[in-house]
């Protein structure tokens, strides 16, 4: 028999665990082991160090178990009551932004109404309208990086 | 197909889609039974993979904490214990980057596997011996205790997880052929160590 053949064969017998060899790999690698002492121990080798590191036991603790449960309760817990928390804010949000793009035509037509009727240059009127914009955007941004903050501060402090 | 591989995985699509639903709803009731149905195995998984049992113990709480908050981003495709050591993976990494950026390299997908690098390397016996059941030979946990973590991780994944090599690149983050070439090395690492073990046995 050829060094070649042995080579060949011996990759084979880790290839079978990896990866899988074809039917006529598998034919040519069992004639090649029947005949093949070295080769043969090599398969037996390699299936003893297989079985044993399957045999390969760990110990767990149930304390650690119960403990990961109760702290993933508990950060449950923690984001529902932030979310819970955070609601209200996103809601007045999305009613600010809804209640200003529905009356912005009005307050436009308005302001624009005002400034004629006081003679004011349009700029006054577009600032004003500018404004009028920007203070819920304002308001709003206030109150969300209020809630993200009360959220950095909760876990700061929360239960590990 | 046949009918039992059919039902196998009508059977497991089911299952992937009872934990999409409950993980996004953040069901602490699913979150308590994924807990005590893979706590074994992912304990198992972050044992081989940091090699100590306090790291691995604190990484094990991690996961399921990080499991609640991204809980959504399981889609449910693959299964569910693919994700979850892919979670478990990239916190191991995460600490390694804190602790010692040195050994990041070893877990890295991107780097080819020039040579074994313990992440202790102390010359006491590893931890990971210890955390073997004591039934085992020790000798066994003596020559597994001793391999490179980077094998470690991808034998115990074939071997005891029994996971596709397609799955395995899922989890390592690492391609095709490096998978493979991780395999095919440390199929021959942990064939001498036990071969060494074995030797060793006998002459105690």
């Amino acid at each position: 028999m050829k060094r070649a053949d042995h080579q060949r064969a011996q990759q084979f017998i880790d290839a079978c665990q990896v990866e899988g060899i074809s039917p006529e790999e598998r034919t040519w690698l069992d004639s090649h082991l029947s005949a093949c002492e070295p080769c043969s121990q090599h398969a037996g080798a390699t299936e003893r160090a297989i079985q044993a590191f399957r045999s390969v036991h760990i110990d767990t603790d149930p304390a650690l178990v119960q403990a990961t449960q109760a702290r993933v309760r508990a950060r449950a817990r923690e984001i529902h009551e932030e979310a819970e928390r955070m609601r209200p804010v996103w809601i007045s949000a999305v009613l600010a932004l809804v209640v200003t793009v529905a009356s912005a035509p009005y307050i436009w037509q308005g302001l624009e109404w005002l400034a004629g009727k006081f003679g004011a240059p349009a700029w006054v009127f577009q600032f004003g309208f500018f404004w009028f914009w920007l203070i819920p955007c304002l308001v709003a941004a206030a109150a969300l990086a209020g809630g993200l903050l009360g959220e950095q501060h909760a876990e700061r402090f929360q239960v590990k | 197909m046949s009918t039992a591989a059919f039902f196998y995985i009508s059977v497991m699509k089911q299952e992937n889609a009872e934990i999409v639903q409950g993980l996004r709803r953040r069901n602490p009731d699913l979150l308590d039974q994924l807990i005590e149905r893979y706590h074994y195995r992912l304990m198992r998984y972050l044992l081989h993979l940091t090699g100590n049992r306090e790291t691995a113990e604190d990484v094990f709480q991690e996961t399921w904490v990080r499991v609640l908050e991204r809980g959504h981003q399981y889609n449910g495709k693959a299964k569910f214990e693919t994700w979850l050591f892919s979670v478990a993976r990239h916190l191991v990494i995460d600490l390694f980057r804190k602790k010692k950026p040195a050994s990041l390299e070893v877990l890295r997908g991107s780097g080819e596997d020039t040579g074994p690098i313990e992440i202790e390397s102390t010359g006491q016996p590893s931890p990971f011996e210890f955390a073997v059941g004591r039934e085992e030979s020790a000798h066994i946990g003596l020559a597994m205790g001793h391999l490179n973590p980077v094998y470690r991780e991808v034998l115990m994944l074939r071997f005891q997880e029994e996971l596709s090599l397609n799955e395995i690149t899922r989890v390592v983050d690492a391609p095709l052929p490096t998978v493979k070439t991780r395999l095919y090395r440390g199929l021959r690492a942990l064939r001498s160590r036990v071969e060494e073990a074995g030797l060793e046995s006998e002459k105690s």
